[in-house]
């Protein structure tokens, strides 16, 4: 599952195997974090593997339209303004704060767009 | 702020999405711990998310996950973290194969043996009885010797007496 969003951020499977090594790696030393947080272990390793992305989120030029995520059967059922949302963030690396400055809408305004799309998510099996 | 509004903000999914900043997610923690509905409503975001991810899934090319236990052992320094006890192989069969089943045999190697703390009382209880029974078998082996004595005394009494 991390692989298959890794991939979808990086686009080269190659490069994609290297962060998830990166990542697996990384895991021992943040064991505290994973008995502290007492949250979903695949949760915690997606927030490591976007933590090691940051520098290729902030190098990356890829264009929005990019993301075959758009077929997916969750993200075909929100508002292209939810889609924007949720994937600008999961796969973009964009923050709530530069989202809102992008769409020039409230940082809670953002969030609630955000909970609506995990509305959209749980909707469908 | 109300427990429902808190959930409604949307700062739960921002903690899932990782974006969350460092305030909100300490609050986040503080909040998951003091209120079940904030923790359970957690819990299914990131079923969601999981739902999504699995629902992407790719299955890594082959070989990755050989290069990553490599990697990975690569930093881990086995010689000195390798008990003593497996790396000789000695008495100690680890594996052992019986028809299909494979399974680990394991074999206590230590002598000590570990007790719960209440057994110290009736060990204490046992040793102090003993002393007391100990000291009455002296007891009452002096008093039969001096009993005895004393018979052996009065028999020869009667001897003299009747002699007499």
């Amino acid at each position: 599952m991390l692989f298959g969003y890794i991939v979808e951020v990086v686009k080269n499977e190659t490069l994609a195997g290297q962060y998830l090594a990166a990542v697996f790696k990384d895991v021992s030393n943040q064991l505290d974090e994973f008995s502290k947080l007492n949250t979903s272990e695949f949760c915690l390793l997606q927030a490591m593997a976007r933590k090691k992305l940051e520098d290729f989120f902030k190098n990356s030029n890829r264009p929005e339209g990019v993301l075959t995520v758009y077929e997916n059967k969750h993200i075909r059922q929100m508002t292209p303004q939810q889609q924007f949302v949720f994937c600008g963030i999961h796969w973009h690396g964009k923050s709530v704060q530069a989202l809102s400055a992008e769409l020039d809408i409230p940082e809670d305004g953002i969030r609630k767009i955000l909970k609506d799309c995990f509305i959209v998510i749980r909707r469908i099996d | 702020m109300k427990i429902q509004e808190y959930i409604d903000s949307g700062i739960l999914e921002t903690f899932v999405l990782g974006v969350a900043s460092e305030e909100e997610v300490k609050q986040l923690l503080y909040m998951k711990t003091k209120y079940p509905e904030v923790n359970e409503a957690l819990q299914q975001l990131e079923q969601d998310m999981e739902k999504l991810a699995a629902d992407m899934a790719i299955t890594p090319p082959p070989g990755t996950w050989y290069k990553i236990e490599k990697d990975i052992e690569a930093i881990i320094p086995h010689q000195e973290n390798t008990p003593q006890l497996f790396k000789n192989g000695s008495s100690h069969k680890s594996r052992t194969r019986k028809g299909n089943d494979e399974y680990i045999e394991v074999e206590g190697e230590s002598s000590h043996m570990r007790l719960h703390k209440a057994w110290r009382w009736v060990f204490a209880a046992v040793f102090i009885l003993g002393k007391i029974f100990l000291g009455f078998a002296i007891y009452f082996y002096l008093e039969n010797k001096h009993t005895q004595e004393q018979i052996q005394e009065l028999k020869t009494e009667i001897r003299q007496l009747k002699n007499k």
